[in-house]
């Protein structure tokens, strides 16, 4: 390791390490002092937002509903793939009796599926698998339709 | 034997197979158990610009991910980008960099990372020290460091790259 030369300079941010792997002429500009286009100024503004609500998001989460047990188990409670199961549920089974019968038998059975879970690591791997296989299915649908609206 | 002696022994039977049933489960989760795992918690955000970047001295690399869960052995990193298409070798670099900086800036010892983009997402594990991390990204850290020394940068001109470039109008290099 180059302790000594990491001591002698300040440290260097990890989104430069970053962008050294991009193309490391663009650190040099930057390091000039040029400004970045007029385009590229509105994309950083537009990605500073996004992460502003994808943090906001997950801050929030934590103290709305937090049910979607099995997903809040493998994934976490506030993580991004559990609000996206959320979401799927509030916007694609409950608007439906079947959904909403489906959601209900879930709630029912989850939480003894989850101590399972928690006793086996065989079923917590099966587990793993099969909600996984879900969230991917979830992410083709939405990009399907995302297609089908541009 | 007469229609309750049936109704009575059929009765019985899923009587028995009840409580079997119940016993084998009982037996299954205290006697067969596997090892108990832990749901990830979420532990620290990145709320807003004012919230400080992680900083590892030892090997000058400062970085603030966007947010970290415990999980039962470690802590997971997570990385969001806010594009639609894939991740970028880029992305890793940097996400791999934030995760030194939380190593030695903090009491979180990320094992993996999440990067996510608003379509996809990548776990990476991160089962090495701090040292092979270090080596596996020493080589941008020390290109980082050459910048802020004001030291001439290779380009990599690339037209996928170039066109989103924000110097790309000041850029002699350019591939577009
Ligand atoms: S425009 Fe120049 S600095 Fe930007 S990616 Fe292309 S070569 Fe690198």
């Amino acid at each position: 390791m180059n302790k000594n030369s990491s001591k002698k300079t300040p440290p260097v941010a990890a989104s430069d390490v970053g962008r050294a792997a991009f193309c490391p002429h663009f650190l040099e500009l930057k390091q000039q002092g040029h400004t970045p286009s007029k385009q590229a100024q509105y994309l950083m503004k537009q990605g500073s937002q996004a992460h502003a609500d994808f943090n906001q998001s997950i801050t929030r989460a934590k103290s709305k509903d937090k049910r979607c047990y099995i997903a809040s188990y493998l994934y976490g409670i506030d993580d991004p793939r559990t609000e996206s199961l959320r979401q799927f549920r509030d916007k694609k089974l409950l608007p439906h009796k079947a959904g909403r019968f489906f959601v209900s038998a879930y709630y029912r059975t989850s939480p003894f599926i989850i101590t399972l879970a928690q006793k086996s690591s065989m079923i917590n791997k099966l587990l793993n698998t099969a909600i996984n296989g879900f969230m991917t299915k979830i992410k083709d649908l939405n990009n399907n339709k995302n297609k089908g609206d541009s | 034997m007469t229609f309750f002696d049936v109704v009575e022994s059929m009765a019985l039977q899923s009587y028995i197979m009840y409580i079997i049933t119940i016993i084998a489960i009982v037996i299954y989760i205290f006697l067969l158990r596997g090892t108990p795992v832990k749901r990830p918690r979420l532990v620290w955000v990145d709320k807003s610009r004012k919230t400080k970047a992680f900083r590892n001295k030892a090997y000058g690399v400062s970085g603030k991910p966007d947010c970290i869960y415990k999980l039962a052995d470690g802590y997971r990193l997570v990385e969001f980008k806010s594009r639609k298409s894939g991740i970028y070798e880029s992305d890793r670099v940097q996400a791999k960099a934030a995760a030194l900086a939380a190593r030695g800036g903090s009491k979180y010892k990320i094992t993996e990372i999440l990067i996510q983009t608003k379509s996809t997402e990548e776990l990476i594990p991160l089962n090495m020290s701090d040292e092979q991390l270090y080596q596996d990204i020493k080589y941008y850290i020390e290109l980082a460091q050459k910048a802020h020394q004001g030291e001439p940068l290779k380009a990599i001109p690339e037209k996928r790259k170039c066109k989103y470039c924000a110097y790309v109008k000041v850029c002699t290099e350019k591939a577009c």
